[in-house]
């Protein structure tokens, strides 16, 4: 008996709370949830591919600083009233003694004067670059360069024309350049535009 | 009775026609916006209409409001007969009427023609709605005889009706009472026979032909600064130019343009442009803007199965629509009435069937 | 004094871009200014008949860029307003008839006559889009409270941005339906603020008045009863400079939504 009276009461008291119960996945929020996401993604110019390899990129930077959880880092552009700004949390499971450190840096060093080679004698580099590349340590970074360096070399003169920085920039690179040609270089400024705001 | 003293001002009023007093309302408010019967005294025909004392005292009252007199009535219905007797209107047996010479007796001879073209709405069994006969001019005369009926003419003045009557061959009336005519007066013909077009076309180019044919549906721009002004006139006949035979639809943002005529099987949408030294005729509906007569021809006529452009520009006189008929989709329609437009006396006037010869 | 060139763009077609040019610019001039209305949807004009001048054209701006009439020729003067005037756009010909430079330069020459050029813009956002802007100093963006009008706004506010000329900007929400605001199935005004975060320059609401105004060639601001029409005139009046407070567009309630909402209070609180 009480149940049936329960039933009732419920859907009596049902009707009449319509308007609250459906507050939580409003069409409205829902919508203003997709078009925000939309938007940010619309004003900062980047395809979700590309914010892909540049979270590869970031990834391979600071692992060499410190090991990080790479399956958790997360990467996603923010909008504060009229300001974007890029967010990056990192997880970080150690950092890596200075030793270590300094060894991954060398051998950066290394294979970037051997990338640079690679631009004046076209297929000769493959080679070099294939043995130097079993000596990294970085699983990630491997098997991308040797797809890398098969590929052709007019995309390493990009590499060249890049005024930028790191010497570890240039050998990732090539890895933007599998996919698109000239792309890589104006998204990555703005990324860094997008950073700095 | 006062029959035998017709006086100048007479004005008959003929409303047998009419089968309720909406009509009969509709018809008589038509009459009275058209006709100048301000001052006059006015014999109503009433025929077989039955109404009450109030409502003939307010259609008394509608005349008087105009400055004008009922000085009778005429009917068959013994329910009006004794409203007006109660009103204190005098009444006339319908078949003893004697009509003024010049009314009903010229109105059946010359059927549908009068100097305005426009003012008398046809209370005839075809029920043609009254705005398109003040738009068009019929002259199907050799026809018309079996659609001939009563119709309220405007009083002629005396001149007007002499030219009329010497033109007018006669028509055959269909109503009896005309058969009861008093035709002592000098200038009626009794042997009515029907006009020939030739004459009712000198006929009516030589009275005055007033804006009012095609005012209703055709607005003249403003020609200063808006229409070209170096357009030259002439008058070259379109039909020694080529024509250029089209069998396609043309839709909004589509132009024509050539030097001769151009004759359209299909219909010109709003939006499309036909512009033509010569003629411009579309079996169809011209719905667009027009152009006859582009360089200058004044002789220039477009025609068309429904003429309803947005702007018809003849030569270098441009109109538009009236923007009571502010449709600017194609009316797409069963019925076609199809008309002509020509320049006449720096007017653009639209007629309702062509020209058969000049 | 110089004219105000006002553009009213949107960037998604059908939000009411047409139909705000033709009120706002009908309430300027009712108002007292003299104004200029520009369709520059060559091609696909549609202003012409909004204000139900559509037989009067015989110049465009087509023409006048071609040089076959003088601009005076070409400017159709309102039927019942002599304030407001109109520059038609061709029907026969598309949007590379006309250039940047050109419109800009009527812009300027308009500029000295009149007290208020406002610009309506096509859909889009090439070449059509660009011409509109080109002489333009001020914008209203035109948007409906959906996701993709939204972002098409959005877009648009990013090109204006870029560009140096246009010294102000405002968004001007259209079509808005009270009773889903507040059923929460669609997006509010202050949502739509906040996310393209512009400021605002009125809200009209969804009326059906428009549908018969359009088809009269009567613009809604001329009745003085629908809401839609209000809205409008108030916007008109913003632009002129006064201070003019949101209508309130919410719809009397019914007899059951008042039940609803007390039970739903009670909730609360039991």
């Amino acid at each position: 008996m009480k149940d049936i009276f329960a039933n009732l009461y419920n859907k009596v008291t049902k009707f009449f709370h319509q308007a609250e119960e459906s507050t939580d996945t409003s069409a409205k929020d829902v919508a203003c949830n997709r078009l925000k996401l939309v938007l940010m993604q619309d004003r900062t110019n980047l395809s979700p591919a590309i914010m892909d390899r540049m979270k590869h990129e970031l990834i391979d930077l600071l692992s060499k600083y410190v090991e990080l959880d790479k399956e958790l880092l997360d990467l996603s552009f923010e909008q504060e009233d009229s300001q974007m700004a890029l967010m990056l949390s990192i997880p970080v499971i150690r950092a890596k003694e200075e030793s270590e450190i300094e060894e991954l840096l060398k051998l950066e060093e290394e294979v970037s004067e051997g990338v640079s080679e690679e631009i004046d004698s076209d297929e000769e580099i493959d080679d070099d670059e294939t043995t130097e590349d079993d000596n990294e340590e970085e699983d990630s970074e491997d098997s991308e360069d040797s797809e890398v360096v098969e590929e052709t070399t007019t995309e390493s003169e990009n590499i060249t024309e890049d005024d930028s920085k790191d010497k570890i920039e240039e050998k990732t690179e090539p890895e933007e350049n599998v996919e698109e040609e000239k792309k890589p270089e104006p998204s990555k400024k703005k990324s860094s535009k997008g950073a700095q705001v | 009775m006062e029959m035998d003293n017709y006086t100048e001002n007479e004005f008959v009023i003929d409303l047998s026609e009419t089968k309720n007093t909406a009509q009969l309302a509709a018809e008589l408010s038509s009459i009275i916006d058209k006709s100048d019967i301000t001052g006059k005294s006015v014999c109503l025909k009433l025929g077989n209409l039955d109404l009450k004392q109030s409502q003939l005292l307010s259609i008394k009252a509608l005349i008087e409001s105009i400055d004008a007199t009922i000085q009778s009535v005429a009917t068959n219905s013994e329910m009006t007969e004794a409203s007006a007797v109660s009103l204190g209107i005098i009444l006339r047996s319908t078949t003893e009427i004697e009509l003024p010479k010049f009314h009903d007796s010229i109105s059946e001879q010359i059927g549908h023609l009068n100097d305005t073209f426009s003012t008398a709405p046809l209370t005839s069994e075809t029920n043609t709605p009254t705005e398109e006969v003040e738009a068009s001019i019929v002259t199907e005369i050799e026809n018309s005889s079996n659609e001939l009926s009563e119709e309220n003419s405007k009083i002629l003045n005396d001149v007007e009706v002499q030219k009329a009557l010497d033109t007018v061959l006669g028509i055959t009336p269909i109503k009896t009472e005309e058969e009861k005519i008093d035709t002592t007066g000098d200038e009626v013909k009794t042997n009515i026979e029907l006009i020939e077009p030739k004459q009712f076309k000198e006929h009516f180019e030589a009275t005055e032909t007033k804006e009012r044919s095609f005012e209703e549906k055709y607005v003249l721009l403003d020609t200063e600064g808006i229409t070209p002004e170096d357009i030259s006139e002439n008058t070259d006949n379109t039909a020694e130019l080529s024509t250029l035979y089209l069998t396609q639809t043309l839709r909004s943002g589509q132009t024509v343009t050539y030097e001769g005529n151009i004759f359209i099987i299909g219909d010109a949408h709003p939006g499309s442009e036909v512009i033509a030294t010569g003629d411009v005729t579309v079996w169809g509906i011209l719905g667009g803007i027009v152009h006859a007569g582009s360089e200058g021809n004044q002789t220039a006529k477009v025609r068309a199965l429904k003429l309803n452009p947005i702007q018809l520009r003849i030569a270098g006189l441009y109109s538009r629509r009236n923007d009571t008929v502010n449709v600017p989709f194609v009316q797409k329609t069963d019925e076609f009435t199809p008309e002509e437009a020509r320049i006449n006396n720096k007017q653009i006037v639209v007629y309702k069937t062509l020209r058969r010869e000049d | 004094m110089a004219g105000r060139v006002i553009v009213i763009t949107s960037g998604k077609g059908g939000v009411g871009k047409t139909t705000t040019s033709a009120n706002i610019g009908t309430a300027l001039a009712k108002g007292g200014n003299k104004v200029v209305l520009i369709d520059t949807d060559i091609g696909l004009r549609n202003l012409d008949l909004l204000l139900g001048l559509e037989n009067r054209i015989v110049y465009t701006l087509v023409d006048v860029v071609e040089e076959r009439c003088k601009l005076k020729q070409a400017l159709v003067k309102d039927k019942k307003n002599p304030n407001l005037s109109l520059l038609a756009a061709a029907q026969t010909r598309d949007k590379s008839a006309v250039s940047q430079e050109q419109l800009k330069d009527i812009c300027s020459q308009l500029k000295e006559d009149y007290d208020f050029i406002i610009v309506d813009c096509p859909a889009g956002i090439e070449q059509g889009f660009q011409n509109a802007i080109a002489g333009a100093s001020e914008a209203i963006i035109v948007t409906t409270p959906e996701m993709s009008a939204v972002r098409d706004a959005d877009r648009i506010i990013g090109l204006l941005e870029a560009r140096e000329e246009i010294e102000g900007y405002k968004l001007l929400l259209n079509r808005v339906r009270p009773n889903l605001i507040e059923a929460n199935d669609m997006m509010s005004v202050d949502d739509v603020v906040e996310i393209l975060s512009c400021e605002l320059i009125g809200v009209i609401p969804e009326d059906t008045g428009i549908i018969t105004s359009t088809n009269k060639g009567e613009p809604i601001v001329n009745d003085e009863e629908a809401m839609a029409g209000k809205a409008y005139r108030n916007v008109a009046r913003r632009i002129m400079g006064e201070d003019v407070p949101l209508l309130d567009l919410t719809e009397p309630k019914g007899f059951l939504d008042k039940i609803k909402a007390f039970f739903a209070g009670l909730k609360g609180k039991v």
